[in-house]
């Protein structure tokens, strides 16, 4: 399976999960699968794997996560 | 019972308070002094606590749109966040769209929503909604608060967040049981979480901006609302006048550079200039500055500046490169991008770059057929614009007479003109006007409004009356829907469907609630009417007849390049 792996760090508030699925949808990911874990009270660690898109709308994908308030960390690899 | 100066010294002094006390203590800590609301069930304990709060001037709206189109006025115009106060279930829907025009449109505004108490939620009680669900497209941040000791931290990160990077509304959703409840008045700081503070600059950037700038021949800048936000325009002024560059204006952007000033190109994009369109076609650096190159703005997007290399400044970092291609893209506040650039570009000339624009200014076209109409636009915009005070505020609806203020009421400041630009929200005019009045009390405030736009929240007359707000509400009543008209007369073959639009008789309506009207059939009416409208004391509607078929010139087609743009009936 091939495309971009997002991995995101997310505090646990009300919401959270569907900003980052809202962002998904709009720059149209296309998601093939997604994880959320937690390794403490405060976060989640979310693994969001999209298909195959263009950089210049992964890297937009990116910046978009990056910027949601209960978004603390994000970053993105190629799979 | 307890006096209310008495009751409040009680609750403000006192270790804990109810959350519905709490509230309203919040929104003292963080500065606020009036709230556009509507009371509901759900958000009862609040407005019970309200007398007790006598510092905090509430606005009894006439439906929930209109407080927060009211917020998102009063926000402009004072420069810190509107807050708005409704309940559950249908309070919070009628939000919706004045959420999503203050989203679009950088608007710092607070939502309180009361909710169904915390057992209820989720059980499809009476009034209740999944606010947080509902809002989170349409707005910066949205918190459900869940305890009431969380209530003092939360909404003072709410108006943190909302005020902080590019500025939005971000909604706080209260069930009812935490607002009776009980909780600590000492409650600390907010949870500094997440956080988004600016990066440093990217000096390195700057420097490869300032070498491309200084290379240019034909430079322009492209000015947005960004640099309204940031107060950057007098050193956006500066930078023009440094770099010889001509200055083009988005719809939000107008004012950045008087109307009169050499450098100022005017308005870009489907309803701009032609000259300003052209030059962006010709120029070969663009640099934008607190815009996010809008579809409204750049047309046709693969024919946008075909010469240019662009330089995009933005504060929000993930509006650059999302639309247009950039050479260089800088992540900042415009005031201190500008300043950065300030420290670099030398003093440049480009004759022969304003010598060709300048021979390109655009001919008064539609002189010819404005003689034949009794009431034009054009003339009628010109004569609201000679007759209000130079320091007026002016709020456009949405539709051709928005346009028609943009292009002809000529600015001289950047912060007198208001409507609701990305969204696009016929209805914003009325209440954001007078949420402007509430945010300057001692000017006048203008709305331009179309005849559908006024039959969407009309009612809101009825708080100008109460709250005697002297708001002048000028409509330009042409019978029309009249952009969609012009639209199905220009792209639609003429097949003209479900535009035309009939109007109740203003002046009688404006009497049954308690204002003044008039009515203008004659140009020789114009004039007394907006004279009176000028002095009266309270609010006042002037239902001027404008030409029926009047069209707004020039246009972009849509899903055309800018080049392509009608300039008028004769072309």
């Amino acid at each position: 399976m091939t495309g971009q792996r997002f991995r995101l760090v997310v505090e646990r508030e009300v919401g959270a999960l569907e900003r980052v699925l809202g962002v998904a949808r709009r720059r149209n990911l296309g998601v093939e699968s997604l994880s959320v874990t937690s390794t403490d009270p405060q976060t989640w660690n979310v693994q969001l794997h999209a298909r195959e898109v263009a950089p210049a709308e992964a890297s937009l994908a990116l910046r978009q996560f990056s910027a949601l308030t209960n978004v603390r960390l994000a970053r993105i690899e190629e799979v | 019972m307890a006096m209310p100066a008495l009751r409040e010294a009680t609750v403000t002094q006192a270790t804990t308070a109810r959350g519905a006390d709490l509230v309203l203590i919040a929104l003292q800590r963080a500065g606020t002094d009036v709230v556009f609301g509507y009371p509901g069930g759900a958000c009862l304990p609040i407005y019970d606590a309200l007398p007790d709060h006598p510092w905090l001037k509430h606005i009894l709206v006439r439906h929930e749109q209109g407080a927060a189109h009211m917020a998102d006025g009063y926000a402009r115009v004072a420069g810190r966040p509107g807050v708005v106060m409704v309940t559950s279930g249908p309070g919070a829907t009628n939000l919706v769209t004045g959420l999503a025009s203050a989203y679009m449109d950088s608007i710092p505004m607070i939502a309180i929503t009361g909710q169904v108490s915390t057992a209820l939620m989720g059980r499809d009680a009476f009034q209740e909604t999944d606010v947080i669900g509902m809002v989170t497209p349409v707005t910066k941040h949205a918190f459900l608060i869940q305890r009431t000791e969380d209530i003092l931290p939360v909404i003072a990160r709410a108006f943190q967040v909302s005020m902080e990077g590019r500025p939005g509304p971000v909604v706080v959703d209260i069930p009812k049981d935490v607002q009776i409840s009980e909780g600590s008045t000492r409650a600390g700081e907010p949870r500094l979480r997440g956080g988004h503070a600016m990066r440093d600059l990217d000096e390195r950037a700057f420097d490869e901006a300032a070498e491309l700038l200084a290379k240019a021949r034909k430079p322009m800048i492209i000015a947005g609302h960004g640099v309204r936000i940031g107060r950057a325009h007098a050193g956006l002024r500066e930078l023009a006048e440094r770099l010889d560059a001509p200055v083009a204006m988005t719809l939000l952007g107008i004012g950045v550079i008087p109307d009169e000033h050499p450098l100022a190109a005017g308005m870009i994009g489907m309803h701009g200039s032609p000259r300003t369109n052209r030059a962006i076609n010709a120029a070969d650096v663009i640099l934008g500055i607190g815009l996010r190159f809008d579809d409204r703005v750049t047309g046709k997007l693969s024919a946008f500046a075909p010469n240019a290399k662009i330089i995009h400044i933005d504060i929000d970092e993930t509006q650059i490169g999302k639309n247009v291609p950039t050479a260089i893209g800088i992540a900042a506040d415009s005031k201190s991008a500008i300043d950065a650039l300030l420290a670099r570009v030398q003093k440049k000339t480009h004759p022969e770059w304003r010598a060709a624009l300048d021979a390109d200014r655009a001919k008064p076209k539609l002189a010819q057929f404005e003689d034949r109409m009794e009431l034009a636009p054009r003339p009628v915009v010109r004569a609201i614009r000679e007759i209000a005070s130079p320091d007026a505020y002016f709020v456009a609806d949405v539709g051709q007479h928005q346009m028609w203020a943009a292009q002809h009421l000529g600015f001289t400041d950047p912060d007198r003109f208001l409507t609701s630009g990305g969204l696009g929200a016929m209805g914003y005019a009325l209440p954001a006007a007078l949420g402007a009045q509430v945010g300057a009390p001692d000017k006048e405030v203008w709305a331009l409004v179309g005849d559908g736009g006024a039959q969407m929240t009309i009612q809101e007359i009825g708080t100008a009356v109460q709250e005697d707000l002297p708001v002048k509400m000028i409509i330009l009543n042409n019978g029309y829907l009249g952009m969609v008209r012009q639209w199905q007369q220009l792209f639609f073959n003429g097949r003209i469907s479900q535009t035309p639009i009939t109007s109740p008789d203003y002046v009688k309506l404006a009497d049954a609630y308690g204002a003044r009207g008039f009515t203008v059939e004659r140009r020789g009416e114009l004039r007394p009417a907006l004279e009176a409208a000028k002095r009266a004391t309270g609010p006042v509607i002037v239902d001027v007849r404008i030409e029926r078929e009047a069209n707004v010139w020039p246009i972009v087609p849509p899903g055309g390049a800018n080049a392509d743009l009608i300039e008028g009936p004769s072309s």
